[in-house]
């Protein structure tokens, strides 16, 4: 063989192999956005326009779930972006920035203080940032730190096979595509619409924290052998602490914001859980000493919990009982924080197309997530009625339907078509499909009812609604899987024609005076929507 | 520095970028220096060691190569002029010389080898027997057993006059430590080492590549079966009353393929990389798990130290004056098969105590030595009456069923010594023992209880295809040589075979955080 030949080859078979290792890598690599339902990825940054945002957000999962930068598009014209991840330590917040500085550069960077008092022990959150990013000079930085920090492995951060290379045994459909969910439309703002109410009062946690800090000081008694002793504990029940690492990286972030010519803010985020269910919930002590320290360090700090009126209410803005916002919770967060950086840093509105089309992509997103949580039955049915082009209504009812609806009521389902609703007696089935606007079918009974048609997309289902007298049942088999919620009144099923994807479920209880509409709310209704209007494709 | 990690494989790297840019004649120093850094990057204070067993190695061969001249000197004035028994009487007094010397050579390499793999034990006897707690830190030197070894069959050979002694003490100090060979083996013979010490060249292009493939399948060897079959090994033994029945059966036939996949599998890793700097080793295993009868077994597996063990062990014992004498004696009373088996029990227990010794004492070894010796003795002596049984009972012996059964027993038999190897202590051995008899439960084969022990099912059914895979890969090379007929195809179906070893070693493979990785098992002895 010729010299040229072999060094061809050479190249060549390193080349092909440097694919396959790339190739493969990527299936190993778990996509930990998906799996978890967390927001690790910072694959949407890299879509926006070089220096084209002006604020970048930066921190834990409370500035992730409570910061939405369309929001601040919508009331102020900013162009920001959410660059927060589920327990965001300090050192991977300044590492998120200087990646992000290298195309931006924005006027203000928000970093959640909370992260501050965050201390060193979970590692795995680094991974799930870093294990998706692209090999760089910045990633090699990252895994220097993390490998220091964490006394990990660095070759393990630089190439995730080494690390993933055992789930060769648990890949799944999944793995070889629907990588990296990219919601470049909410700007790194992970949106959940939940509601899971805390009845907590910023009063209730704070007294909670006093009295374990108290505590601190007691020590404990213990028996042993019938004898009774003191003992000082070694750990404190509650302390606000900061690290010696997390100050340092402080100080690179400041400099880091310096050299770029960006203001930093620090920021606090409300939350409702007491200290014991928590340990970094946002209790009096953790914004004493985050005050202490933006002076410390002459930063400009802003507590949405304890400076501000946001008007947060936890019994409907949260979607985990106070821990973290759901999207009602960040819109008026955002609003807060928005005109707040409006006044202090005179930002300038910058409205441009791309952002427009984000933003109605990211109010339809709302909107469903309004329906989806729409206590209100005119309310609700009149939703319905303005998309009944577009979506599938299923209703059935269980038990007794009839006592709780008057004809206010049935005057709404009037506007949907629903003629036969007011037909039905004490304890009777009803049933009843919508689909293309029009009433597939509706009929009443006092025997047991049963249904079956076809949906968008192929879809088979099958209805069932028995009254009281037919062992009170309401069933709605979508596919093979019973999304009914199954209570007295009627219970409703809500399918998107164009996406194929159940998107909500509820029913009416009919029993209360005022008929409330109650939701089941699960990840795979809204996301399995977005998924398929706005990413698949 | 372990053969399977990243800083070895950039020590090979540098090794070839230097080697590239050294004139042939000097590509030996290079070999030299880079062996002297891989034995320094395991600790200082062993090369120390090493360094002082090799002066004293080089010593006495230079000294006994001047004795012997100086006899031939003597002898060749005194041809014609003194009587036989005159020459008899010179040849007797440098003989003695000689072995003097040999003698405290062998004292001082010999006794290191002796303290480093005793002495702890020692201590350990005195303080149990004394009740005193006498504390005892040693430096082991790597691969001791393997530099003693092959430098006492050196000498041997000088004092028997089959080889002469090496002039120049660099070369020597390579031959003891030349690093492919320093951690597990081959045993080397310095005899053929030597002459490739002055004829080595830069790999060309097809012996890079098969140096390269050879050392791939060793990693494959290593990670992926012995590394996996080894933690159900380890969990099995480990705890040895937590399992009975048919669970062990599966763990000695796991423990047998996972100790030929790590020791083959070093061999492979090491060899490819010898190949490639152009410096042949012997073989170490000639596809041992298709001996059809126990003698060939040991010519199979562990060549070189069974090799040596021949040459400088069983040869010199049976020869001999005192068992002359006394095979002289019982010849005349008893039959030719009874007189040779006794005549081999002697030597042949030597060996395998030797060998037992060699991993550790301790009783378990001395089973293992006993086992072998029976084995051993019964094949060898009965060699005749076996071979005519299969016509008695009219068995078709050049059929594939009994090749086959022949080829299973002999496996079995080895798997089975395995008892006595793989649990840590002989109360263990006898545990393991009384717990396969305890119960009769065939269905744990089926019945999932097998991925209990560490493997999960994917890992134990990868671990069974790794040993069928195994079987089948030595079957091929029987025929042929494996690596040649890979040469041969064309370059879609080569790629495709070095892209697939390449992968199987990352993806497969037993590293990685969160797994604590397995040294090389003879890496210790």
């Amino acid at each position: 063989m010729k010299m040229p030949t072999k060094v061809i080859r050479i190249v060549a078979f390193f080349l092909v192999g440097g694919c396959m290792f790339a190739l493969i890598q990527a299936v190993l690599t778990p996509d930990h956005d998906q799996n978890q339902h967390v927001h690790y990825s910072m694959t949407s940054f890299n879509s926006f326009d070089e220096n084209s945002l002006d604020v970048l957000f930066v921190g834990q999962s409370q500035i992730l779930l409570g910061i939405s930068p369309l929001k601040l598009y919508e009331d102020t014209g900013i162009c920001s972006y959410n660059l927060g991840t589920a327990a965001q330590q300090v050192g991977l917040s300044y590492h998120l920035i200087k990646r992000a500085l290298k195309t931006q550069k924005p006027s203000v960077v928000v970093l959640t203080v909370g992260s501050m008092f965050f201390d060193d022990g979970a590692g795995n959150t680094w991974r799930y940032v870093m294990d998706n990013l692209p090999l760089d000079r910045e990633k090699i930085e990252m895994a220097e730190d993390f490998d220091r920090f964490y006394d990990s492995d660095f070759w393990s951060a630089i190439f995730p096979i080494l690390k993933y290379h055992t789930r060769w045994e648990e890949l799944t459909a999944d793995d070889f595509h629907h990588k990296y969910v990219d919601h470049y439309y909410s700007a790194g703002y992970f949106m959940v619409t939940g509601v899971a109410p805390s009845q907590l009062t910023t009063d209730d946690i704070n007294t909670a924290a006093a009295v374990m800090e108290q505590k601190n000081e007691d020590g404990i008694l213990y028996a042993q052998d019938g004898a009774v002793g003191e003992m000082m504990p070694d750990d404190p029940m509650f302390e606000p602490k900061i690290t010696e690492s997390n100050l340092e990286y402080l100080r690179k972030i400041q400099a880091l914001c310096q050299d770029a010519g960006a203001k930093l803010l620090l920021i606090g985020l409300p939350t409702a859980r007491t200290p014991m269910s928590m340990e970094f919930t946002w209790v009096r002590q953790y914004y004493e000493k985050a005050k202490e320290l933006a002076n410390e360090f002459g930063v400009d700090y802003i507590d949405l919990m304890y400076d501000v009126d946001t008007g947060i209410d936890f019994t409907r803005d949260t979607y985990d009982n106070g821990a973290h916002l759901n999207i009602f919770g960040a819109e008026k967060a955002t609003a807060c924080l928005g005109r707040y950086l409006v006044d202090n840093y005179g930002l300038a509105a910058n409205r441009n197309d791309a952002w427009d089309d984000m933003l109605d992509k990211y109010q339809s997103l709302r909107e469903l997530a309004q329906f989806e949580n729409e206590p209100d039955l005119s309310r609700y049915v009149q939703t319905l009625c303005e998309h009944k082009d577009q979506w599938a209504v299923m209703i059935a009812a269980d038990d007794e339907y009839t006592s709780g609806l008057g004809e206010k009521e049935y005057a709404l389902f009037d506007d949907l078509g629903l003629q036969l609703i007011r037909e039905g007696g004490f304890a009777d089935s009803y049933l009843a499909v919508l689909q293309n606007g029009e009433v597939e079918y509706e009929a009443t009974s006092s025997r047991r009812l049963k249904y079956e048609t076809t949906l968008s997309h192929d879809t088979p289902v099958t209805i069932v609604s028995a009254g009281y007298f037919g062992d009170s049942t309401a069933s709605i088999l979508v596919d093979g899987v019973e999304y009914a919620r199954n209570q007295p009144g009627l219970n409703i099923v809500v399918w998107d024609q164009e996406t194929g994807f159940v998107i909500d479920v509820a029913s009416v209880n009919t029993r209360s005076v005022d008929a409330p509409v109650e939701h089941t709310w699960a990840y795979n209704y809204f996301f399995g929507y977005e998924q398929a209007k706005f990413l698949d494709g | 520095m372990s053969y399977i990690s990243f800083a070895f494989l950039a020590f090979v790297i540098c090794l070839l970028a230097v080697y590239a840019v050294t004139p042939n004649k000097y590509k030996w120093i290079v070999l030299l220096v880079f062996s002297i850094i891989f034995y320094a990057s395991n600790g200082l204070d062993k090369l120390a060691f090493v360094l002082g067993t090799s002066v004293v190695v080089y010593a006495a061969s230079r000294r006994m190569q001047r004795i012997w001249q100086e006899y031939d000197a003597v002898a060749a004035e005194a041809k014609g002029k003194a009587t036989p028994e005159e020459r008899k009487l010179m040849k007797k007094k440098y003989t003695a010389k000689s072995k003097h010397t040999l003698q405290l050579a062998m004292l001082v390499s010999v006794g290191i080898l002796c303290w480093c793999k005793f002495s702890l034990k020692a201590v350990g006897l005195f303080n149990s027997l004394t009740g005193q707690s006498v504390a005892l830190s040693i430096i082991v030197p790597l691969g001791v057993s393997y530099y003693t070894f092959s430098s006492v069959g050196y000498l041997v050979d000088i004092h028997w006059r089959s080889l002469e002694a090496e002039k120049s003490y660099p070369k020597l100090l390579l031959c003891m430590i030349y690093f492919p060979h320093v951690v597990e083996g081959p045993i080397p013979r310095y005899e053929r080492l030597l002459p490739q010490f002055d004829t080595l060249t830069f790999p060309d292009y097809d012996r890079f590549c098969k140096g390269a493939q050879l050392a791939l399948w060793g990693l494959f060897k290593k990670m992926v079966v012995a590394d996996r079959l080894g933690v159900f090994v380890n969990s099995v033994f480990g705890n040895v009353n937590g399992s009975a029945g048919f669970i062990f059966p599966v763990a000695l036939v796991f423990a047998a393929f996972q100790m030929y996949a790590d020791f083959s599998g070093c061999m492979d890793i090491i060899t490819g990389i010898s190949d490639i700097v152009g410096v042949k080793l012997d073989k170490n295993f000639e596809q041992p798990f298709l001996s059809r009868t126990v003698t060939e077994f040991w010519r199979r597996w562990h060549i070189s130290l069974f090799n040596w063990l021949k040459d400088y062990v069983y040869m010199p014992l049976l020869t001999s004056a005192p068992l002359s004498k006394f095979r002289k004696k019982i010849k005349k009373k008893l039959s030719a098969e009874v007189t040779k088996a006794i005549m081999s029990i002697v030597p042949t227990a030597c060996v395998f105590l030797v060998i037992g010794l060699w991993h550790d004492v301790g009783m378990r070894y001395v089973v293992h030595a006993l086992y072998w010796t029976v084995l051993f003795v019964f094949s060898t002596a009965f060699e005749d009456k076996l071979a005519a049984m299969p016509k008695r009972l009219h068995i078709h012996t050049e059929g594939i069923g009994w090749r086959c059964f022949q080829t299973v027993r002999t496996f079995s038999l080895y798997a089975i010594s395995y008892v006595t190897f793989t649990p840590k202590t002989m109360q263990d051995v006898i545990a393991s023992v009384k717990n396969t008899f305890s119960q009769f439960n065939p269905w744990v084969l089926w019945d999932g209880t097998l991925y209990n022990y560490g493997l999960n099912k994917a890992n134990f059914n990868l671990g069974v295809l790794c040993i069928l895979f195994l079987i089948v890969v030595d079957i091929l090379q029987e025929r042929c040589v494996i690596r040649d007929r890979i040469g041969q195809t064309n370059i879609v179906v080569r790629w495709a075979v070095y892209m697939a070893g390449i992968f199987a070693v990352i993806i497969f493979g037993m590293y990685g955080p969160g797994y604590n990785a397995a040294a090389f098992i003879y890496q210790q002895f």
